[in-house]
């Protein structure tokens, strides 16, 4: 029994660097995502600034 | 009993379902075993009275049965098991829940990633046609097309992962 858990212990590992992956993966993809929402915000603040109509977000569409 | 369908060189994931979702097709094989019925009675007691389910707990046993055959790396294994499992777990914790935080945050951006992407290049376009945006700069995800809003959407919302 004590081996099996050395086994178990051999899965936490394998999923702990699987984990890391994903974790990378996730924390690249919330940089660009996050990045678009923020560009929104700043392009819009920008043409509001210089008097340029932009109501909503969708109404740009 | 299931059949075990696993690749015997991989430690199962005990507790997740992460390890089996990583295996592609090419790195698992499906194996058929015929045991003896009352065998297969006590392995199913066993691995119901550790609360673990057949395809996880299988292929570790299975493991565990070649790995014995090695004394000198189960004593490496143990001896490094019991200096870096508190570190190595609270890592995995830790970690589990930052992943969960990303994908959940992930989740809910890419919902709406046409409507932001469409809303982004109509932006550009207006600042750039006022003169406030350089004509020339360009954002990674300005070449985003279908294939890659897609793949996002398979990682965080059409899947059970979360």
């Amino acid at each position: 029994m004590e081996n099996y858990w050395l086994m178990a212990y051999k899965s936490l590992k394998q999923d702990l660097a699987i984990l890391e992956e994903d974790f990378k993966r996730y924390k690249r993809d919330y940089t660009l995502l996050d990045a678009i929402e923020k560009q929104n915000e700043e392009l819009d603040a920008l043409l509001r600034s210089k008097g340029i109509q932009v109501q909503s977000g969708r109404d740009v569409r | 009993m299931k059949e075990p369908t696993r690749d015997l060189k991989a430690p199962a994931s005990l507790g997740t379902n992460n390890a089996i979702e990583h295996w592609t097709a090419a790195e698992k094989i499906r194996i058929k075993l015929s045991l003896p019925l009352e065998f297969a009675e006590r392995l199913k007691r066993f691995i119901a009275d550790k609360g673990l389910f057949a395809d996880d707990a299988l292929p570790v046993l299975i493991e565990y049965g070649l790995d014995s055959q090695d004394e000198c790396t189960l004593e490496r294994l143990r001896q490094e098991r019991d200096k870096d499992l508190p570190k190595i777990d609270s890592k995995h914790a830790v970690l589990r829940f930052q992943a969960y935080q990303y994908f959940m945050i992930n989740q809910a951006i890419t919902m709406k990633l046409n409507i932001s992407l469409e809303i982004n290049r109509r932006l550009k376009a207006l600042c750039k046609a006022n003169g406030l945006l350089d004509i020339s700069a360009r954002d990674e995800w300005d070449g985003w097309g279908h294939e890659i809003v897609d793949e996002l959407f398979k990682r965080y919302v059409f899947t059970n992962k979360a």
